[in-house]
């Protein structure tokens, strides 16, 4: 399994406090995203794979705005791909996760929208 | 104030052919005539060789309100399942939207959407809607 790859990309000043990016290759094939700002808000993506299925799961929460998405696909011959993502402040920052055969990637982006 | 959006791609370009794609799905929303809102959606796709499933949700709450999303998908080889909730409120205020979708390979894609809002001293409203799609293309709306 590929190591996991981490891709912050910042054009715009960040203001959370704490980043916990935790992207293991674990026995059970989760992968974790949990992004704390400094104002509150929290961001949890997990996306799994036990090898007969896959999840995904995303969470937002805080003032204002909160939005989430998942996606998870099933295909013969190719296995299985999950993604999450989501964004607290619904202008300029999302986390999302995805797994699939090449492993975990785990993608910040901040760019203004 | 709703919004249902329905594709039957391939399936229905091509009837009755066996391994055509069915794509269906649903989304709804509260009113935005207040200061929150919600509104989640979620579609599926399927065929003989492959099983989908995506949604996810948004919630603003203005003046200082809260906002809560929770996405959840899960899938095996023959079937996949979606989730949304969607959640804001404020002092006087609140709207929360959920959205499920199924999908059985090289079956039906089934979703259902609720919206709720309600406003302090003010009588909730409630919207529903189901959708189903077969494999054949054609789809079902209540």
């Amino acid at each position: 399994m590929a190591p996991p790859s981490l891709r912050l990309t910042s054009m715009a000043i960040p203001l959370l406090l704490v980043l916990a990016a935790a992207a293991a290759d674990s026995p059970s094939g989760t992968c974790r995203q949990t992004l704390i700002h400094a104002d509150g808000r929290i961001e949890t993506s997990v996306v799994a794979d036990d090898g007969a299925g896959a999840s995904a799961s995303s969470r937002s929460a805080g003032q204002g705005h909160a939005s989430s998405s998942v996606s998870a696909s099933s295909s013969s011959g190719e296995g299985s791909s999950a993604s999450s993502s989501s964004s607290s402040d619904g202008t300029s920052r999302s986390v999302s996760v995805t797994r699939d055969a090449d492993g975990c990637r785990i993608m910040i982006d901040e760019r203004p929208r | 104030m709703k919004r249902i959006w329905l594709t039957a791609a391939l399936a229905a370009a091509l009837p009755g052919i066996a391994g055509a794609q069915v794509t269906g799905g649903s989304q709804s929303s509260t009113p935005t005539t207040g200061d929150v809102s919600a509104g989640p959606y979620g579609s599926g796709t399927t065929d003989a060789n492959s099983v989908g499933v995506s949604g996810g949700g948004a919630a603003t709450a203005a003046n200082g309100g809260t906002a809560t999303t929770d996405s959840r998908a899960k899938l095996n080889p023959n079937a996949a399942h979606q989730r949304s909730v969607a959640t804001a409120r404020d002092e006087d205020e609140r709207a929360r939207s959920m959205t499920n979708t199924h999908v059985r390979k090289d079956g039906d894609v089934r979703s259902r959407s609720m919206s709720i809002y309600k406003e302090r001293g003010e009588k909730p409203v409630i919207d529903r809607e189901s959708t189903v799609t077969n494999a054949d293309g054609t789809t079902t709306t209540r």
